[in-house]
């Protein structure tokens, strides 16, 4: 092996991996999501399904002529209703902790499903042009990219005042392209925004380097912002 | 005077017990349905469907090792004729959608698991069914 690809085999391994103590953070938060949202859907979320086809099935047993049994029947009732707003509550919860199709599926799978989850929530209408590569970026990559594309939502919601947002993921052969755009109210870039956009913003920055890509913020009053975001492949 | 046929056989893949509890009560109650062989992991099931000769196959979407859909796929190719039913705890349509691209004949969240012997029934009749 010559010392060339000796040095890309480095570069890939490392590339395979966090290489900041942010990043590291970041990923080992990422790992506590995934295996929460696993053990809230695969094994409580289905105990409690389970929970309720039992009740269910009690429930069709009795005789529906025999007054009796009526306060059994309204205490099954009940319990069956909880059993129908705790899974929503548990999907609810799996959904905000980690886009499912992630690990499984990829970013691009994940963001046009966040997008579309978001829409039908605010009414903002969100556009998503995706673009399908392969291989797929390192798995802390996507998580860095999901985060990023999440934050930038989440800021559009609360800040743009708009009922539009696109976001455009671009591929060639060296880099991944993301641009996360509103036609909303915008700032002036010169004059300091909140403290908590500030963190949002900066977050954004960090995160991007983190996985040795870039992200910048453009923005103007009344013209709307964009949020672009790029690393390597 | 007519011979009443058979009964359908029904394979079933799922790893959490009281699911397959649930599935197994459930074909119990239709006099035209049984089972004929239950596995947890998708290696199980295709190791054990060609003794069991099942008309049709439920699988769970989400296994350990070798996913649903993927099992699912993999069915299509091996057996075309053999219709899938995935059961799923996912709720999201995305699921749904790739599982009938994978070639499932049709989808039921257990949720709706009440459902899965009507979504049974019309799916060995040849009909697509979806209940996301």
């Amino acid at each position: 092996m010559n010392q060339d690809s000796k040095k890309n085999d480095t570069e890939v391994n490392q590339r395979n991996l966090p290489s900041t103590l942010n990043a590291h953070l970041a990923e080992k938060q990422e790992g506590e999501r995934r295996s929460l949202a696993q053990t809230l859907h695969d094994e409580i979320g289905q105990n409690v399904t389970a929970i309720g086809f039992n009740l269910d099935f009690i429930q069709s047993q009795f005789d529906s002529s025999d007054p009796n049994i009526n306060f059994v029947r309204k205490r099954l009732e009940n319990a069956l209703t909880l059993v129908e707003e705790t899974t929503d509550q548990i999907r609810q919860l799996v959904s905000e902790l980690r886009p499912p199709m992630m690990d499984e599926y990829g970013l691009i799978e994940a963001i046009d499903w966040y997008a579309n989850n978001l829409s039908q929530q605010t009414g903002i209408k969100i556009d998503v042009q995706p673009i399908y590569f392969a291989p797929r970026l390192p798995s802390w990559v996507e998580n860095t990219l999901f985060r990023i594309t999440q934050e930038a939502l989440i800021n559009i919601i609360h800040h743009a005042k708009t009922d539009r947002a696109s976001i455009i993921i671009e591929a060639n052969a060296t880099h991944v392209k993301l641009s996360i755009v509103d036609n909303g109210v915008g700032f002036e870039q010169q004059k300091q925004p909140r403290l908590t956009e500030t963190f949002g913003l900066r977050t954004m920055i960090e995160r991007a380097k983190s996985a040795q890509g870039v992200c910048s913020i453009e923005s103007q009053l009344n013209q709307g912002t964009q949020v672009t975001v790029e690393v390597p492949r | 005077m007519t011979k009443q046929r058979s009964p359908y056989k029904v394979f079933i893949v799922e790893d959490h017990f009281a699911m397959r509890q649930a599935y197994i009560d459930l074909i119990a109650r239709e006099n035209d349905l049984k089972v004929c062989g239950v596995a947890i992991t998708a290696q199980e099931a295709l190791e054990q469907i060609p003794q069991c000769h099942p008309d049709i196959v439920l699988i769970d979407v989400s296994l350990d090792g070798m996913s649903g859909i993927e099992l699912t796929q993999q069915l299509k190719n091996q057996y075309p004729e053999l219709p899938a039913l995935i059961i799923s705890g996912h709720e999201e349509a995305f699921y749904a959608r790739k599982a009938i691209q994978a070639g499932a004949r049709g989808y039921v969240v257990k949720r709706r698991v009440r459902l899965l012997t009507q979504a049974i029934n019309d799916v060995l009749q040849g009909e697509i069914y979806v209940v996301p």
